[in-house]
């Protein structure tokens, strides 16, 4: 069933509508939340207010709109307010030691350590890039979408994107990371 | 096509973005420069590791978001309960107090009327036609005053008859006068005469 009978079917009175569009949507939204934040233990917490606030909000929900791009308009404004609650002093990963080359690594550990200078570098991100790159990569949206959600050109959603796959690129190249070193 | 317009198709590239035509630019770019392919290399790189990135596991409890949206709709019923009562006692002191000043709000024609205190007194209304009450005893205050009219009534009128006696006297005297010059004359008419005869006893003079 289509996210936009499922609304229907709730803003009917069915709580099964809503209850369906949580278990269809709480894995994105996890998902966008832990990227987006790049705090994993945060996440659980967001989760449920960004449901909560979708409950509250579910008579303004407008049929011709795209209920993924409000969903996750709704889910950017949790994070925001979440960051903003609890300021985090970003780590500035140019000083951070490069991993010794010459140590032997087991490799878990060097790819938990990858995971989290990549986690790192992408919380680092400024806001507008890191969303586009988020709502990009992990749900897949279009720029056009993305421009209808964010209310930016699409073009330069396109630029923002591009920018944010070059810096974590930069990034992690000094952190000594390589392309043939980067296998997850 | 140039390397800086390769590098920045190079992320459209990565997540399938560019169309076919172009695809095959960058690719023959690709073929001829190392330092492009470093970089296209690495932007595949990040890709495979955004990929591969563990998703947080999280389910969602329902009931947790009903019992929430429950009490965050009380708490905003109490919030509009404590505003309506506030709202109410405002507007029942401000009654109050209009009763109390006797305030009098109008708004008339080029001007806003704020008035308190005692009403002004209204217009005399015109008495309406009614039989003559019978006289009744006036309070003392009335009489007192009815007395001192009366007096003063009597003192006009008394001076008036004293000037009115006054010029009876006057015109008397004058009429007296007036009586005296004409004996005066008669007598000296009658002397003249008199004169004249034994003046002239055959009458033939002229006649004074």
């Amino acid at each position: 069933m289509h996210d936009s009978e499922l609304m229907a079917r709730w803003r009917q009175g069915d709580a099964g509508g809503f209850e369906a569009l949580v278990a269809r949507w709480q894995g994105p939204v996890a998902r966008f939340l832990g990227r987006f934040t790049g705090r994993p233990e945060v996440v659980p917490d967001l989760c449920q207010e960004v449901f909560l606030r979708l409950y509250h909000a579910g008579p303004r929900y407008r049929e011709a709109g795209s209920f993924p791009a409000w969903l996750y308009r709704i889910a950017a404004n949790v994070a925001r307010d979440a960051g903003r609650r609890t300021r985090r002093a970003p780590e500035p990963l140019a000083d951070r030691e490069p991993p010794d080359r010459a140590a032997a690594v087991e490799d878990v550990c060097r790819r938990q350590e990858l995971a989290d200078h990549l986690r790192r570098a992408v919380a680092d991100l400024p806001e507008p890039l890191r969303l586009v790159l988020v709502l990009r990569h992990d749900e897949g949206l279009g720029f056009e979408e993305m421009a209808r959600l964010t209310g930016t050109p699409a073009s330069t959603l396109k630029t923002r994107f591009a920018a944010a796959l070059h810096r974590l690129r930069a990034v992690l190249e000094r952190l000594g990371y390589g392309p043939e070193e980067i296998t997850p | 096509m140039n390397c800086p317009d390769v590098r920045a198709c190079l992320p459209a590239l990565a997540y399938g973005d560019l169309g076919s035509a172009e695809v095959l630019k960058v690719e023959e770019h690709l073929a001829g420069c190392p330092e492009c392919r470093r970089q296209w290399e690495g932007l595949r790189a990040v890709r495979r590791l955004l990929d591969a990135a563990p998703a947080p596991a999280v389910s969602v409890d329902v009931a947790t978001v009903y019992r929430r949206a429950a009490e965050r709709q009380a708490r905003a019923a109490r919030r509009w309960r404590r505003i309506a009562c506030a709202a109410c006692a405002g507007l029942a002191a401000v009654v109050a107090l209009a009763v109390g000043l006797r305030l009098e709000v109008r708004v008339e024609a080029q001007q806003f009327v704020l008035r308190w205190g005692a009403p002004p007194a209204p217009p005399a209304l015109p008495a309406p036609e009614a039989p003559i009450p019978a006289p009744s005893r006036a309070p003392d205050a009335t009489e007192e005053q009815l007395r001192l009219l009366g007096e003063l009534v009597q003192a006009l009128a008394a001076d008036a008859r004293g000037r009115d006696d006054r010029q009876r006297q006057e015109i008397e005297a004058l009429r007296r006068q007036v009586e005296e010059v004409q004996q005066q004359s008669e007598d000296a008419k009658r002397d003249v005469t008199a004169l004249y005869q034994a003046q002239f006893p055959s009458g033939k003079g002229t006649q004074p």
